[in-house]
């Protein structure tokens, strides 16, 4: 089955690359969503987030040709756009995500599904201020790893990092996110 | 908190998703924009001027000219440098000069042997002078002694005619 997504998946950038659009806006369909939700969760605000995530695709649309001369998975071709991207923002912006400016009526809890339960929302909460917390490559392993479902291989092709120092990363930022919680805890 | 619960919280989130108009308006800009490729040779339309710098075509033609405009500059600032264009290292000027330099030398060191030959004339006429046993081959010391020697000769005649007549005097 995984085989089988990831053939299909060389199939389509093997076309995009060769220009075909709806090759490549089948590529958009699928990692849109978390691209998305990865951005917003790093940057806090719906509409930065949209202008990113924008721009993300923007510009790997643009520049598929340089995907083939790096020979890593899309995914962690992508990854690493995004993540370069955030960091510019927060260059040009210095928008870093403090706890002060995280209200009451967090813009990225409002993005969570209505279905999902007022107190779980207030876990999400929690949880989402103690990810704010982290140092940055922590909250990236954390985001890719539990919110996306990334691999070890692919956050390590994200983040140009070897695989034993994303399983550093990891450890670390979970422990670190518990003691925040239970520091906070009333 | 145990890891699973936080897992799980982190899994809820996967429930976040964009505005569906955003994402359809998204798509379509990001699709109807032209790829950067090299074999591309339309001209961009997008709102991204990173993508119109980067461009193929005219990316290439900004470095061709940059290139051109580089080694003119070299070129000229190599001509400006040049030893031949210097005013200071002027071959001909040097050559000019050092032939002055060398006139200036010449007329010095035949001042330096006229005076030195003429010391030596003068030197030779002291020694001459000051040297009495040469004396009588002096011109103006023999024509002073005849003169000496006349006159004292006119006194001695003189004289003895005085003499001569004391005698016959004597003997009257």
């Amino acid at each position: 089955m995984i085989d089988g997504r990831a053939q299909k998946e060389k199939d389509l950038l093997r076309r995009a690359i060769r220009g075909e659009s709806s090759a490549f806006g089948l590529l958009y369909d699928q990692y849109h969503p978390k691209i998305y939700r990865f951005v917003l969760l790093k940057v806090g605000n719906r509409e930065e987030a949209e202008d990113l995530t924008h721009q993300i695709f923007l510009s790997a649309w643009q520049h598929l040709e340089n995907f083939r001369d790096v020979g890593a998975s899309f995914s962690s071709w992508i990854y690493r756009i995004a993540r370069n991207r955030i960091i510019d923002y927060y260059r040009t912006r210095k928008n870093l995500l403090q706890l002060e400016m995280i209200s009451e009526d967090l813009p990225v809890i409002q993005q969570v599904s209505h279905e999902t339960a007022t107190d779980q929302k207030i876990k999400i909460e929690k949880v989402y201020r103690a990810i704010s917390s982290l140092p940055k490559d922590q909250q990236d392993v954390i985001l890719m790893r539990f919110v996306e479902e990334l691999s070890l291989s692919e956050i390590a092709g994200a983040m140009e990092k070897n695989q034993g120092t994303v399983r550093v990363l990891q450890f670390r930022a979970l422990r670190n996110l518990k003691k925040h919680i239970e520091f906070h805890e009333d | 908190m145990r890891t699973k619960d936080l897992q799980n919280i982190l899994g809820e989130m996967r429930s976040i998703k964009a505005d569906e108009g955003y994402v359809a308006r998204s798509r379509m800009l990001v699709l109807s924009s032209p790829r950067l490729s090299k074999s591309d040779s339309s001209v961009p339309e997008t709102n991204d001027s990173l993508s119109k710098f980067l461009w193929g075509p005219v990316r290439i033609v900004s470095f061709v000219t940059a290139g051109f405009l580089l080694i003119f500059s070299l070129y000229s600032l190599s001509q400006e440098l040049s030893p031949l264009f210097l005013p200071g290292l002027n071959q001909k000027k040097i050559t000019a000069e050092a032939e002055a330099v060398d006139a200036a030398i010449n007329i010095h060191l035949s001042q330096i042997a006229y005076f030195e030959k003429t010391s030596k004339e003068t030197s030779k006429i002291l020694e001459q002078i000051a040297v009495k046993q040469l004396d009588h081959l002096n011109e103006i010391v023999i024509q002073k002694e005849t003169e000496e020697i006349a006159s004292s000769l006119i006194k001695t005649g003189s004289l003895n005619q005085e003499i001569a007549d004391l005698l016959k005097a004597v003997s009257e």
